[in-house]
């Protein structure tokens, strides 16, 4: 009973370290014991409005602008292009252009759903994009806490950087060679084979293991990245969390359980909150370079099936339809993890 | 402290807006600069004297500059390498390419985005796509060019495009004609490659039929051709990653026309003014209950669903695989085999006949792209002039006798004409694609399918340029040729080359995805040879029925039309 107050009180006090580190703003240890929930930025910020926020101007104009060049940019490049999604609701001419071209109505939304390959598509992208984002933040964090184990630094550092290099490769490079070690008669079936005295499984070529194949891959390309984030995030935990914990008695699992984990709630919280967003991109670079029509049953997702049927021929308005459906989606996604967010864990990104 | 902090954010935001600012002002520069070089309205005023336009005026031009043409001499580049500078001392044209696009995907795109209003389509603009075509046409930005054809066009290239009147089919609507092919002729068919020294060691012949075909690639499966003891060989290596009808490496076409006769996968045939699409004919279920029967013998590439057309030439370069179909300059791509392994020998052999005792057919390509031009651009007399230049590499005439340049794409080297680039009085590592540094990608020629090596074999002297050229290549892509031109008469151009009809728009994705699938799942029997029976009926049924009616509607309006004698082309 008095381990169990113990390791709550240490949960707590992790939490509120780690809010500490991420929201930046100071806050009273006390207060926020109790309201964890109240805890966000705007408490830094007076609450009468006009005449504080001109005194706000006033005082900090150099810094607003220092922001002006960044905003700038912003409503070039992601504002003022926005005017463009209304060619998803034309039949778009790019000689008569978004003024003149004929307005069709969701005539190009109803084309998503009209195909069964497209409403396949649909189904491939949701099955392969969440498994995608689950052991994507699953394996790292478990990657990045027993690293952060290892006490001798230059095992540590040689692990860190071999499993961040494939990132930098591209997909046509991986997909070459993938093709290769994963054929009939290549060298890992070679190798399962020796071992294991198996049949030759056709990776990519065989509708049941292609997502695997498509998900692993993935996962061994780009774990190493959130992984050194996860780390980073370990490494910013107060160790005085550990000193405490050890003096009441936390054998290391639990150090691990009570401090590390929670104090990596938040950063877990943002990366998957803003992965969810991309729930409708499986990776197209990744898909298209591997997939073949044996396996466009599991394999074609919503991206290289637009890029077959519509950008290809130069149907922007299809192209945009879907890509305005697929920024939808996002946005709803995005807005109800962020609540659930909010609710479960009590914390705000935005 | 404090102001020097305000100084320094001032100054900082100042140097990062000026930044942003200066991004988009040279943008705009960059687009005047180009638009301001193309002064082709003012070039009329220019006059041709002798053969050369004085004052000289400059033609804008867009490129697809893919990594084969790509490469310059130091110090030339795209628009002041040898050819461009001999166009401006010899015709008084200067060529600038005011578009360029890498992949055939960029400069699609970037052509379409020159057909909004902001920007300038440039003069002559080469277009490798048959739906980016119809949007040209559409678009009202390119010229008829109907009477420039008949007033500006010299006789020997009128000659040539009245041999090839399909080639306009994609470029006409409403009788007027808004473009003409690339440098049309009937490029050479494809023939099999097969290993010699295999053959010979199982004591064996060349196959003709299906049936020798089977031998052959079940002995060179079983019978242990390379005699290391081990069952690492197979017979036949092709692509199915993009389609059964590649026509210019790795594809099976032979297999599947051996049952199918004319009607061949993805190509439209015409049946006595009656056009069908080749994948649907009864004969592909023969077809592909072969292929598969021989890929679970193991005769077949294993991986030929997920391997390119280019890919699937590994194994037959690692001597791996006995016979691969290509056309004949595939031998250059595959020759090491003969260096790496000892006692390797590839020898060109015709395709097959088919089970009814014909010939096989092969799908024909008449031109890779069309020219297009800009409906302001009103110099078709000076493009025309170019274009006849280009042209007489491939008559042997002019100054382009042997070659476009000496010391670039040809040297004379102790009195001899050589194209070995390394053997050139100043040796270069490759040869300079000179004819490709205008507005073809390809250079012009005149040679159909292979006639200078029919003239050759026959025991003409190699005194042109062509075909002393011909005669310097490796003998076996000069058996490749012979045969090619031997057999062209099996070269079918597909009957359907117009714009993509309406419900191809919306409905031909699907279908050819459908076809993809089903022909490669049987092939690896997933799925039962009888389910090509249903996919007949569905791709009827999703679209393909009405297609089939639209492409019979677009055949009977273009034969209608007589826009041949209207360009003085009869």
């Amino acid at each position: 009973m008095v381990m169990m107050l113990i390791s709550r009180h240490i949960e707590m006090k992790a939490l509120l370290v780690a809010l500490h580190y991420t929201s930046g703003c100071t806050h009273n240890w006390e207060e926020g014991e109790t309201k964890i929930a109240t805890l966000n930025l705007q408490k830094g910020i007076p609450r009468t409005k006009k005449t504080t926020w001109k005194k706000e101007t006033k005082k900090n104009w150099p810094l607003y602008l220092l922001c002006l060049p960044a905003i700038v940019l912003v409503i070039i490049f992601s504002y003022a292009p926005m005017v463009g999604v209304v060619i998803a609701f034309q039949d778009y001419k790019p000689w008569l252009g978004m003024l003149h071209s004929n307005w069709i109505g969701l005539d190009n939304f109803a084309r998503i759903f009209q195909y069964e390959e497209s409403k396949q598509a649909i189904v491939n992208t949701l099955v392969i994009a969440v498994i995608k984002i689950v052991v994507g933040i699953v394996v790292p964090v478990i990657m990045a806490i027993l690293l952060n184990e290892i006490r001798f630094m230059g095992l540590k550092r040689g692990i860190q950087t071999l499993v961040y290099l494939p990132h930098f490769l591209s997909w046509v490079t991986i997909a070459g060679i993938m093709i290769d070690i994963l054929s009939l008669d290549g060298g890992i079936n070679a190798l399962l084979h020796r071992v294991f005295g198996m049949e030759p499984i056709y990776f990519l070529g065989d509708p049941a293991y292609f997502r695997a194949t498509v998900i692993i891959s993935d996962l061994w390309k780009n774990f190493g990245f959130s992984m050194i984030v996860y780390l980073a995030t370990i490494v910013s935990i107060d160790p005085s969390y550990y000193e405490a914990a050890e003096i009441d008695g936390a054998t290391r699992f639990q150090q691990t359980r009570f401090v590390t984990l929670p104090s990596m709630m938040p950063m877990i919280i943002v990366i998957s909150t803003l992965a969810l967003g991309g729930i409708l991109d499986a990776g197209f670079d990744q898909i298209f370079n591997l997939y073949n029509p044996l396996v466009y049953s599991t394999g074609d997702i919503i991206d290289t099936y637009v890029y077959r049927s519509s950008l290809l021929s130069g149907q922007y308005g299809f192209g945009t339809a879907v890509g305005l459906f697929k920024s939808g989606i996002s946005l709803i996604l995005i807005v109800i993890s962020y609540r659930i967010a909010y609710k479960v864990a009590g914390y705000k990104i935005f | 402290m404090k102001k020097v902090k305000v100084m320094l954010s001032v100054l900082s935001s100042a140097v990062l807006m000026t930044g942003v600012l200066a991004g988009c002002s040279s943008s705009e520069k960059g687009s005047d600069g180009a638009s301001g070089t193309s002064p082709s309205g003012s070039s009329s005023e220019a006059t041709l004297k002798d053969g050369k336009y004085d004052p000289p005026i400059t033609i804008t031009i867009a490129k697809q500059q893919d990594e084969n043409a790509g490469n310059y001499l130091p110090g030339e580049s795209l628009n002041d390498n040898v050819l461009t500078r001999w166009g401006a001392n010899n015709l008084g044209i200067q060529i600038n390419t005011t578009l360029v696009g890498g992949d055939a995907g960029t400069y699609n795109t970037k052509l379409r985005l020159a057909l909004t209003t902001a920007e300038k389509l440039p003069d002559v603009v080469p277009v490798y796509d048959t739906s980016l075509v119809n949007d040209l046409v559409q678009s009202g930005a390119v010229r008829d060019i109907t009477e420039d054809i008949k007033k500006y066009m010299p006789d020997r290239l009128k000659e040539i495009y009245s041999q090839y009147p399909t080639t306009f089919n994609p470029v006409v609507k409403d009788g007027k004609i808004y473009g003409m092919a690339i440098a049309p002729n009937l490029v050479e068919g494809e023939v099999m490659l097969i290993r010699q020294d295999w053959l010979d060691k199982l004591n064996l012949k060349a196959p003709t039929t299906i049936d020798e075909f089977e031998k052959v690639i079940a002995a060179f499966t079983n019978e242990d051709p390379d005699g290391n003891g081990k069952k690492d060989t197979y017979g036949f290596t092709f692509s199915g990653k993009d389609g059964y009808n590649t026509g210019w490496v790795s594809d099976p076409i032979m297999i599947f026309s051996a049952f199918t006769g004319k009607n061949l996968p993805g190509a439209w045939n015409n049946d006595n003014g009656q056009l069908t699409y080749g994948s649907v004919a009864p004969g592909n279920k023969d077809a592909l209950a072969k292929l598969h029967d021989w890929y679970t013998k193991g005769y077949l590439n294993k991986d030929l669903a997920v391997k390119g057309a280019w890919d699937a030439i590994a194994d037959f370069t690692e001597g791996k695989a006995g016979i691969i179909i290509g056309r004949p300059w595939l031998y250059g791509s595959v020759k090491d085999l003969e260096k790496n392994v000892p006692g390797a020998k590839i020898a060109a052999a015709p395709t097959i006949n088919g089970t009814s005792g014909d010939r096989t057919y092969q799908t024909a390509q008449l031109n890779d792209g069309v020219f297009m031009f800009n409906k302001n651009f009103n110099n078709m007399e000076a493009f025309f002039l170019y274009y006849d230049k280009l042209y007489d590499a491939a008559f042997g005439t002019g100054d382009f006798q042997y070659g476009y340049a000496q010391g670039y794409d040809y040297d004379i080297v102790d009195g001899q004409v050589t194209y070995d680039s390394t053997k050139f009085n100043k040796p270069l590592a490759t040869i300079q694609g000179v004819g490709k540094m205008s507005f073809t990608k390809n250079t012009p020629s005149v040679d159909g399918p292979g006639k200078s090596f029919y003239d050759l074999a026959n025991g003409a002297e190699p005194n042109t340029g062509v075909l002393i050229h011909s005669n310097a290549l490796d003998p076996t892509m000069k058996d490749g040729y012979l045969i090619s031109y031997n057999n062209r008469d099996s070269l079918l151009p597909s009957a359907f080359n117009g714009p993509p009809t309406k419900t191809m728009q919306t409905n031909w994705e699907q279908l050819y995805t459908m076809e993809k699938e089903t022909f490669t799942k049987i092939i690896y029997g997933k799925e039962s040879i009888d389910s090509f029976d249903d996919f007949v009926k569905q791709w009827n049924d999703k679209g393909g029925t009405q297609i089939t009616q639209e492409v019979n509607d677009w055949y009977a309006n273009a034969s209608k039309v007589d826009f041949m004698s209207a360009m003085g082309l009869k």
